[in-house]
């Protein structure tokens, strides 16, 4: 007879909800008529709108379960909750567009469920095996939502490539738990903190290697340079809220556990990795943002621009301070509303059969939608830090973070390539105020996807204008 | 008695590994490559870990290697030319083997092995059991989620595949690797 363990059902709670819904509407689909998959779509957002009902009434709780592997704390919470925001609006961003390119099937709304469960996990996990297999559930899932617009062969490309560099990213992170696990004896980030302090010799350099090997692992799907050669080619190929969603809530649960695994796991190495994350940090502001500025593909710009704001959001670990933290959790969730709100104005003039997203079919966007336009710039400018969005009050606190942490360099770094990314920005933002190019592209305004963009829309305002409760939240 | 068997088991994987490596022919190297593996099984049932002796068996030997086979099977119209991997000079080849060698050798000497004389604890398949069902609980729930995952992806994309025959990457390759075989064929 075994006995199980005892588990903490409170902590699990969110992870029930998510998992259990998905697993029920892979079922339920099946009912579902080929021509109403919305209501798959729907029913998806029900249950991440449940989850997130979960997380916020579990706001204060703090504990852990399966022996220490699984943990819940406000930060976890937070960084949980902009994740399942990002899948909401995802979703809610996708429902018409789908079945506007006929690629609408039940799967991408229960893909969608189980990729933000694997976020959920990757975010409340305290060991690395539970790590690493979150990691792989969000990526297999991700993996074929890239390509799912299948037929397309941009989108196949996507996928493939995604596929071949995301594995080859893996090894790496298999090799660094496997050293870990050698020089230490656990997987578990507290155990391995804990026997920190007796390493010597070989095993202190095992020790280090791993961890080194696995900031590669995560590195790569945060899209940190040197690794983030995927990412223009996956957001370009990958249907639009594909990208989007890609882009927001993977990161943030990325950059949730690589702070776990830097700040709780291996605190006491932070003289060896706090100089190197320094550097990455440097050159991911440096290549996103130039990167950027070169691109004519609206889609690939916004893609440079996301691997610039994931330089941003490496200083939360590297201040290693409670004002990191903050920061960090700010970032993710004003970075989420604006990059979803870039992408929804996106979604809304992409027709069927689109295959380059150029520049000039936002000429005269103001003259044609002056709703559109407006969603566009307050997105833009918030990813610029411009006042009074939230990316201002973010890139601030986390400017803020570094400089108390000691960095005077990357807080000019940080407002040099702030500068330059104010100029791809505003770029984009004259052509949809200058006069129309191109015949006008058609148009979308259903009221999910209108519905979704308002929201993003209004949360860059609200965070703008009202930081302070979010920060308390955290 | 141990050590006999444990060499005559390790000369087959050596053995057999390099026929991987000299086999001329693809499908006779990843049938060297299948004894290779079952050999590396014997050698865990040497080492009394029979649980992960038999998975090796199921895993390696049941599951990898056919897919090795398939996709040989799938993909063998396309090579009419030698393999570009043979290409090159041997003793290059040969060199960085060594090179690895000396690498491995070197710092498997240098570590200082924590060895025991005493029995491992978790060696046999009740022991594994009872662990997966209890530290690691969530692991190995969470692998039943990932490969459920897996399995919808693969349905999805290879549905999808089916029921839209529209041009794919596959197909394009395929039409431009054509284009450039006749250009080739065509040139003197």
């Amino acid at each position: 007879m075994i006995t199980l363990p005892v588990i903490d059902w409170t902590i699990v709670a969110q992870l029930l909800v998510v998992f259990g819904g998905a697993t029920v509407l892979l079922l339920l689909d099946l009912a579902i008529p080929a021509g109403r998959k919305q209501v798959t779509a729907y029913l998806a957002l029900l249950v991440v709108l449940g989850a997130a009902a979960v997380g916020v009434m579990h706001a204060g709780v703090s504990g852990a379960t399966f022996g220490g592997t699984l943990r819940l704390d406000p930060f976890r919470t937070a960084v949980g909750l902009v994740c399942l925001a990002a899948a909401a609006l995802s979703i809610l961003l996708a429902v018409t567009f789908l079945g506007r390119h006929q690629i609408e099937r039940g799967e991408f709304a229960v893909l969608v469920l189980f990729g933000v469960g694997g976020m959920l996990l990757l975010v409340q996990a305290a060991d690395l095996v539970v790590m690493f297999l979150s990691l792989a559930l969000l990526s297999i899932t991700l993996y074929v939502l890239a390509g799912f617009a299948l037929p397309e062969p941009r989108s196949e490309e996507a996928a493939l490539k995604y596929l071949l560099t995301g594995a080859f990213a893996t090894g790496f992170l298999v090799f660094g738990i496997a050293l870990i696990y050698g020089a230490t004896g656990s997987t578990t980030l507290a155990t391995i903190a804990a026997a920190g302090p007796g390493l010597t010799g070989e095993y202190r350099l095992y020790a280090a290697a791993g961890l080194l090997l696995l900031v590669v692992g995560l590195g790569y799907k945060a899209s940190l340079v040197p690794f983030h050669m995927w990412t223009p080619d996956v957001y370009d190929g990958a249907p639009t809220p594909v990208a989007a969603f890609m882009s927001v809530a993977s990161k943030a649960a990325v950059l949730a556990a690589l702070t776990h695994v830097l700040l709780v796991g291996f605190g006491e190495l932070r003289a060896l990795w706090a100089p190197i994350l320094a550097v990455v940090a440097a050159a991911t502001l440096l290549v996103g943002n130039i990167g950027a500025l070169v691109q004519q593909n609206v889609k690939r710009m916004l893609a440079y621009s996301s691997i610039g704001q994931a330089g941003f959001l490496l200083f939360g670990p590297i201040a290693a301070s409670d004002r990191g933290i903050d920061a960090l959790v700010f970032y993710l969730a004003g970075y989420t509303a604006a990059n979803l709100a870039a992408f929804a104005v996106l979604i809304a003039l992409e027709a069927r059969g689109e295959t380059e997203w150029s520049m000039a079919r936002l000429s005269g966007l103001w003259q044609r939608s002056p709703g559109l336009t407006l969603a566009l710039a307050l997105a833009l400018l918030s990813l610029a830090g411009v006042p009074p969005t939230a990316g201002f009050i973010a890139k601030f606190a986390m400017l803020d973070a570094v400089w108390q942490a000691g960095y005077p360099a990357l807080v000019v770094l940080g407002v040099v390539t702030s500068a330059i990314a104010a100029a791809y920005y505003l770029r984009v933002l004259l052509r949809a105020a200058g006069p129309a190019e191109t015949d006008a592209p058609p148009m979308f305004g259903d009221w999910p996807l209108r519905l979704g963009m308002a929201l993003a829309a209004l949360a860059i305002v609200v965070l703008g204008l009202a930081p302070g409760w979010l920060l308390s939240f955290s | 008695m141990v050590t006999v068997i444990f060499i005559a088991i390790a000369s087959l994987i050596i053995a057999s590994a390099v026929l991987v490596v000299i086999s001329r022919e693809i499908v006779r190297a990843a049938l060297w490559l299948i004894a290779t593996f079952f050999a590396v099984g014997a050698l865990y049932l040497l080492l009394e870990a029979e649980f992960i002796g038999v998975a090796q068996v199921l895993v390696y030997v049941g599951a990898v290697s056919i897919l090795i086979l398939f996709a040989i099977m799938l993909t063998r119209q396309h090579e009419r030319h030698e393999p570009a991997w043979r290409a090159g000079p041997w003793w290059i080849a040969l060199a960085g083997v060594i090179g690895l060698a000396a690498v491995l050798i070197t710092t498997i000497g240098a570590v200082p092995w924590r060895l025991t004389d005493d029995d491992l604890p978790v060696s046999r398949a009740p022991q594994l059991g009872t662990a997966l069902m209890r530290e690691y609980l969530l692991p190995f729930q969470l692998a039943a989620i990932v490969l459920l995952v897996a399995l919808i992806g693969a349905v999805v994309i290879a549905m999808e595949e089916r029921r839209r025959r529209t041009p794919t990457l596959a197909d394009d390759i395929a039409a431009q690797r054509g284009a450039a075989d006749r250009a080739e064929d065509g040139t003197p």
